[in-house]
């Protein structure tokens, strides 16, 4: 039973196990880690995946990275925002925040 | 690993809930009186009011710029006990109500009850709450909610967060907001222990009442046992996260405490209709259709009956539903419901796109179920047909006619809603149905003239 496998694991285990990140566990995965690797005072993150539809993962991403505003779409972040790109290539010129499993967070240059 | 196991936030949580519900029994006096018959519905009420408490936690203390916590919590709280204990209405006896020794059937009928909550129980419990609706709605804006301790702006001006329709009520998020403030954390799994908490008051409320009104304990239990195992509503699959379960318990309240209004059973009921109306209005929209559905009834009986319309149960009513409408307005901004448009009845195609709604809901809804639905009707029309079963009947079809109505508005087809929206929002009336056609099963037929006599505090009710 997926009750008595995952009860010991910690909230970020559990989600992880569940089937809300189905549709691509590895997007989840770098969502996750985008959020501990938001630089401090981060005022809004643009999503650039172009891969994860809304009702399979684009939402998710976006009620889990709460209470910070996330935009999905490919618009140049506005001063304090950062861009979290996954699944293509990042583009040419942008600052590199930090590289992340599947994608990076940027920022422009 | 970081942070604690399931159990340890799950029995945080239990713990608010429950303390939530101790306080909630604090003010219930005002709302049900003491007395033989009363136990399982004031428990029931207890949670509600519980529920209403941690809600008015947040926005009492939003509108002071405050951070809501334990302290305000309890402060508010003790304010309401005071007041509860200043107008605590007068200890009245509702015999029919006491629970005497279950007969064999009765002992399974509780068993198949008590199953089905634990079954619902454990699969709510499966894994932290994730269907879409949550994550896009509810969830984000509970999260957000408890994030900034502020209403956050964005997700009802920014465009962008238009798919979290900002024209819902939010009720539901401000609840979650609620747990979230007195737990200290945003836990989304724990959380999930709301859904079974919210059945289990369902289940209360139903039996209680039906019994207190004098049905046998039998119907009372049978109809818990058909509410309990109906997945359709409780299902972490289906419902879970959204606003369907807390609707159904609140569609039951008002119902119930509509019925006991009309009827004239005790000292209480207005009271718990505006209570009731408080709950249901703020979370979902089809509350406040409810509230309204509830009104026409009660000027049709009032014309019928060639009595005046009684203002108390006409302000418990409308001031609910009027009260949440324009405060959502005010505080959130007007917003059009999306994926609507209500201007297409003006339309020449509109008598097709009424006939396409008719077919899905016939074929999405009622040819997979074709049995279920043959044994409901069974047992509507071959039910009695005391007051009450109209007034809850009455109630459930101008809702359901509603729900199957809407979908030709739907801009996105009606095939569309149908399928997504359509079963869950009218799995939603199951607990007011089963209340209205259990009362028809289960309650003595009275006279429409012995309903107009108010039931002596001592007496039996029902």
């Amino acid at each position: 039973m997926t009750l008595r496998r995952t009860a010991g694991l910690d909230l970020r285990g559990r989600r992880m196990a569940g089937r809300g990140p189905a549709f691509d566990r590895r997007f989840f995965e770098l969502v996750l880690a985008a959020r501990e690797a938001l630089p401090p005072g981060t005022r809004g993150i643009v999503l650039d995946a172009p891969s994860i539809p809304e009702w399979g993962g684009r939402f998710l991403a976006i009620y889990e990275l709460a209470p910070i505003p996330v935009v999905a779409g490919t618009a140049r972040p506005q001063p304090g925002w950062v861009t979290l790109v996954y699944g293509r290539p990042w583009p040419p010129g942008w600052k590199l925040l930090r590289a992340l499993p599947g994608g990076a967070l940027l920022t422009p240059s | 690993m970081t942070g604690p196991g399931l159990w340890p936030s799950l029995a945080a949580v239990a713990g608010i809930l429950l303390f939530a519900t101790a306080c909630g029994g604090l003010l219930v006096r005002a709302l049900l009186p003491r007395g033989a018959g009363w136990r399982i519905e004031r428990a029931a009420w207890s949670v509600a009011i519980g529920f209403l408490l941690l809600a008015v936690n947040v926005v009492l203390c939003f509108s002071l710029r405050l951070r809501p916590g334990w302290i305000s919590f309890v402060l508010i709280s003790a304010m309401g006990a005071v007041l509860a204990h200043r107008f605590a209405l007068p200890r009245t006896d509702a015999l029919s109500g006491v629970w005497r020794r279950l007969s064999p059937l009765g002992w399974i009928l509780l068993v198949l009850s008590a199953g089905g909550a634990v079954i619902y129980l454990l699969w709510s419990l499966e894994e932290p709450l994730a269907s879409n609706d949550y994550f896009a709605i509810w969830g984000l804006k509970g999260k957000s909610l408890y994030g900034d301790a502020a209403i956050p702006g964005r997700l009802f001006d920014w465009p962008q967060y238009a798919f979290s329709n900002p024209a819902y009520p939010i009720g539901l998020p401000i609840l979650y907001a609620g747990v979230a403030f007195l737990l200290g954390r945003w836990d989304d799994h724990a959380m999930a222990l709301l859904f079974p908490f919210f059945q289990a008051a369902t289940l209360l409320a139903l039996a209680g009442w039906l019994k207190r009104r004098g049905s046998s304990s039998t119907i009372a239990l049978a109809a818990d046992a058909l509410v309990a195992s109906f997945a359709a509503l409780y299902s972490p699959v289906m419902t879970g996260g959204m606003a369907e379960v807390p609707a159904a318990f609140t569609f039951l309240l008002v119902g119930v405490a509509f019925c006991d209004c009309l009827e004239k059973t005790d000292g209480g009921p207005v009271r718990r209709l505006a209570l009731a109306g408080l709950l249901a209005a703020p979370v979902k929209n089809e509350g406040v259709f409810l509230l309204g559905a509830a009104f026409g009834l009660l000027v049709l009986w009032s014309l019928w009956k060639r009595r005046k319309l009684g203002w108390r149960v006409s302000a418990a009513l409308l001031l609910p539903a009027l009260g949440s409408y324009l405060l959502h307005r005010a505080v959130l901004g007007g917003h059009a419901l999306r994926a609507f448009d209500f201007g297409l009845i003006w339309k020449p195609g509109f008598a097709g796109l009424l006939r396409d709604a008719f077919r899905e809901a016939f074929e999405q809804l009622v040819v997979p179920f074709w049995l279920a639905v043959a044994a409901l009707l069974f047992l509507v029309v071959f039910a009695g047909k005391p007051p009450a079963f109209g007034f809850l009947m009455g109630l459930a079809g101008a809702s359901l006619a509603a729900y199957l109505v809407l979908p030709a508005f739907c801009t996105l087809g009606p095939a569309w809603l149908v399928h997504w929206t359509s079963g869950r929002i009218i799995s939603a009336l199951a607990p007011i149905a089963a209340a209205g056609i259990a009362a028809g099963w289960g309650f003595p037929i009275s006279t429409l003239e012995k309903v107009d006599q108010p039931i002596p505090p001592g007496a039996a009710a029902g």
